[in-house]
């Protein structure tokens, strides 16, 4: 077959070309690390990328807010955790006052101990966190307790978004708090909360009434309860937090796995392509310049 | 019988036919990287003998035929073809590539990570409903997310728009070549001899059509050639050129008409959708359907991720007490334009406190459930995992988008490598058959050179011969 002189040029043309657009690809493939720079570059991988980034933008965000409700819980069970030893205190001092053997006067002294406890309980039941009321359920903009002890809030309770839903097209959620009032109030709404059992309790102690301190007893081991249940409950949603930042940390590990997986560079490969390429353009551009001469023109 | 003198027209003819040689090695090597240019072959022949005596015929020299030139009208038309389809590739790929940096997406930046974020500041804000910063943050989010979708609509517009420019060049200068190849095929007609140059001339213009737009060309036997578009619409028919004109369509973007200058004259045409080769074809497919396509699927998106949103927003309360507003603008009629015009509704713009994050209890009358209730905050954060109208998730509709846009720039560029090795495969076969060798041309200059020496020692010969005859007579 003839071949036309022009043809060794535009063939050597392309080729170097081609190299040098090679060469371009693998210098800039190992200067960022990626091998997927583009979505057309490989769209599959792209697509990957895309998701595994998405996934740990997610993994972050919900780091964050599971903190917030892992600090409110915090909070709550450090709140709780004195909330509890002072009402032990108080039973303890009801079952101790609640002995004939103890006068009047010292029944007074015990009244005026358990109302200052009384007063300690309330400040600790109006906490504040980031000007939120965390035993005031969701409507904890105003303090839930009164000087009367009387409850203002409601019995919602504060939940943060874990940004996915399950299968139900339900919102998976931690809870950040315990339902509004549930350490002191009666769950069944009928009798006094805790601090209207301490109030009884201060009453008895200044009527200096034995049987009647020894009826109220059973009201305070109630509310000692409710206290432990508020505790329990609280760390079980932070056994839940802990429990679902141990699957985001395996998930994050995953992701970052198949985010390298499908984007970045395989150094040792890429400097071997680069060596390969480097050794192909450098053969091209030595049979571009081996071009001049090779006719007969020269030899005539 | 022939005569001494006979001897010297002889050897005139063998030096005319090796100067001829000569010159059509000259124009061949002169012409080797012209384009469009056809190698020539020195042709020649016999020329017819004299009777001598009745008994036998003495040659009386060489005739020249005359440079051919050597052309396969196939394999032209396969290597015309294979040109406009790499250049097709090559300007659709180009566009694709503009329109892809755009989306940065694959650097964290873009509509996905702006996705991620509201959908993050929404998780934030279910945590801390009443937190003046984090509703500022999801505010802020939101706007983020609007200012993005709408950004990379009005970069998508704007590059469609940019290509009008290409688009009224090409057709100027289709419309000069279109002109030039009728009054070649006029000059053409009917020619007795073989104007080379001009058919190269001609061929060339062909070539540099089909770059522009992809084009079938029909050779009419008499000279002439006529230029259809795939669809069979005629460009040029023998001496007459239809001109095409670059006008604003409806869609506000400049399309491609041919107004009537050839057989009928009614009305004008849209040509657009029926460019199918060259770089301007590969323009306008890239802007009338890849990058038309991406357009259209944000649209459908920010329709629907619109109206996902606002249906959750509009059902909560905002910190004030006030329900049924919306977070984003809603979009116009129809889902075109849906994607530019996303913004944040006027009624909570730079609100905060408008930001729906509590539920509405219902009445009568109803009433806004508790300022820390997060409820709406929680539905609205749950439209992250919640398919939109178009069967996905948010996030997912828009990797698909996206993912879908790669595929076309992948395949797009695949397009460009193999339609640059068919032409480069065609090329190389049409110009083993049509291209100039050096080589070959500087045997053909020995030989000539060899023959022309020859055919000067004859006439020197054929001299002496002469003079000695004339001695003879002293």
């Amino acid at each position: 077959m003839r071949i036309a002189s022009s043809t060794f040029f535009s063939n050597t043309n392309l080729v170097l070309q081609q190299r040098q657009l090679e060469l371009a690809r693998v210098q800039e493939e190992i200067a960022t690390g990626r091998k997927v720079l583009n979505l057309g570059k490989d769209p599959v991988a792209a697509r990957n990328m895309l998701q595994q980034q998405g996934r740990l933008r997610h993994l972050d965000s919900r780091r964050s807010s599971m903190q917030t409700a892992d600090m409110l819980l915090s909070t709550s069970d450090g709140v709780l955790h004195s909330i509890q030893e002072a009402v032990k205190t108080v039973y303890e001092k009801a079952v101790q006052l609640g002995n004939d053997s103890y006068s009047l006067q010292d029944r007074q002294f015990g009244a005026n101990l358990v109302a200052e406890i009384r007063e300690h309980i309330l400040d600790l039941a109006n906490t504040e966190v980031n000007g939120r009321f965390i035993f005031g359920g969701l409507d904890n903009n105003n303090a839930p307790y009164d000087a009367l002890g009387a409850f203002n809030g409601d019995n919602g309770q504060v939940v943060v978004s874990l940004g996915s839903v399950d299968p139900a097209g339900n919102l998976k959620v931690v809870e950040a708090t315990v339902e509004g009032g549930q350490p002191f109030e009666d769950p069944a709404g009928v009798g006094p909360n805790l601090f209207g059992i301490i109030d009884n309790l201060v009453a008895e102690l200044n009527a200096n009434d034995g049987p009647g301190i020894q009826a109220l007893i059973g009201d305070l081991r109630d509310g000692l309860d409710r206290v432990l249940s508020a505790r329990q409950s609280v760390g079980t949603f932070q056994v839940k937090i802990q429990g679902v930042q141990d699957a985001d940390d395996l998930s994050e590990a995953a992701s970052q796995a198949l985010l390298s997986q499908a984007g970045d560079t395989d150094p040792l490969e890429a400097v071997q392509r680069l060596r390969e390429t480097q050794t192909s353009f450098q053969a091209a551009m030595v049979l571009a310049s081996r071009l001049e001469g090779l006719n007969l023109v020269n030899f005539i | 019988m022939p005569g001494l003198t006979d001897i010297l027209s002889l050897a005139h003819s063998g030096l005319t036919a090796a100067r001829v040689g000569i010159h059509t090695v000259g124009q061949n090597v002169s012409n080797s990287n012209t384009p469009g240019y056809h190698r020539r072959v020195h042709t020649q022949e016999t020329r017819q003998g004299v009777k001598v005596g009745g008994n036998y015929f003495l040659g009386m020299g060489v005739k020249t035929t005359g440079p051919e030139r050597i052309v396969d009208d196939v394999i032209d038309n396969r290597r015309r073809n294979a040109r406009s389809d790499m250049n097709f590739a090559g300007s659709r790929s180009n566009m694709l590539s503009r329109t892809e940096v755009i989306f940065g997406d694959l650097d964290s930046v873009g509509l996905t990570p702006a996705l991620d974020r509201f959908f993050d500041a929404l998780d934030a804000l279910t945590a801390q409903p009443q937190d003046a910063a984090i509703r500022t943050q999801a505010l802020s989010a939101a706007e983020f997310l609007a200012n993005q979708v709408a950004d990379r609509a009005q970069d998508l517009r704007d590059i469609r728009q940019s290509l009008d420019e290409i688009v009224v060049s090409e057709v100027g200068s289709i419309n000069t070549k279109l002109a030039e190849i009728a009054e070649l095929n006029e000059k053409l007609r009917f020619q007795p001899a073989s104007p080379n140059d001009l058919l190269d001339q001609r061929a060339n213009l062909l070539d540099s059509l089909a770059e522009q737009i992809g084009v079938n060309v029909l050779d009419n036997g008499d000279g002439t050639v006529n230029v259809f578009l795939d669809n069979g619409f005629a460009l040029v028919l023998e001496n007459e050129a239809r001109e095409l004109t670059a006008a604003v369509a409806p869609t506000g973007l400049v399309n491609v008409f041919a107004t009537n200058t050839v057989h009928d004259a009614t009305g004008t045409l849209d040509l657009t959708s029926n460019l199918n080769g060259g770089s301007l074809g590969g323009v306008l497919a890239a802007r009338d359907q890849d990058i038309l396509q991406l357009q259209e699927n944000l649209d459908q998106f920010a329709f629907d991720f619109i109206n996902s949103v606002n249906a959750v927003h509009v059902a909560g309360a905002g910190l004030d007490g006030v329900s049924g507003r919306n977070l984003f603008t809603p979009p116009p009629p129809g889902v075109t334009g849906a994607a530019e015009s996303m913004s944040i509704d006027a009624a909570v713009a730079g609100n905060t406190d408008a930001l729906a994050t509590r539920s509405v209890i219902p009445g009568p009358p109803p009433v806004p459930a508790g300022l820390g209730d997060n409820q709406n905050a929680l539905d609205l954060a749950a439209l992250r995992d919640i398919n939109l109208a178009s069967g996905a998730p948010p996030a997912e509709t828009i990797r698909s988008i996206l993912g879908a846009f790669g595929d076309r720039v992948h395949v797009a560029e695949i397009d460009v490598v193999t339609s640059v090795a068919a032409e480069k495969s065609i090329t190389d076969l049409q110009q083993s058959i049509s291209g100039v060798n050096i080589d070959e041309e500087m045997l053909n200059m020995l030989k000539f050179r060899e023959a022309f020496s020859a055919a000067a020692k004859m006439v020197r010969t054929a001299d002496e011969m002469i003079q000695e005859v004339i001695a003879l007579k002293r």
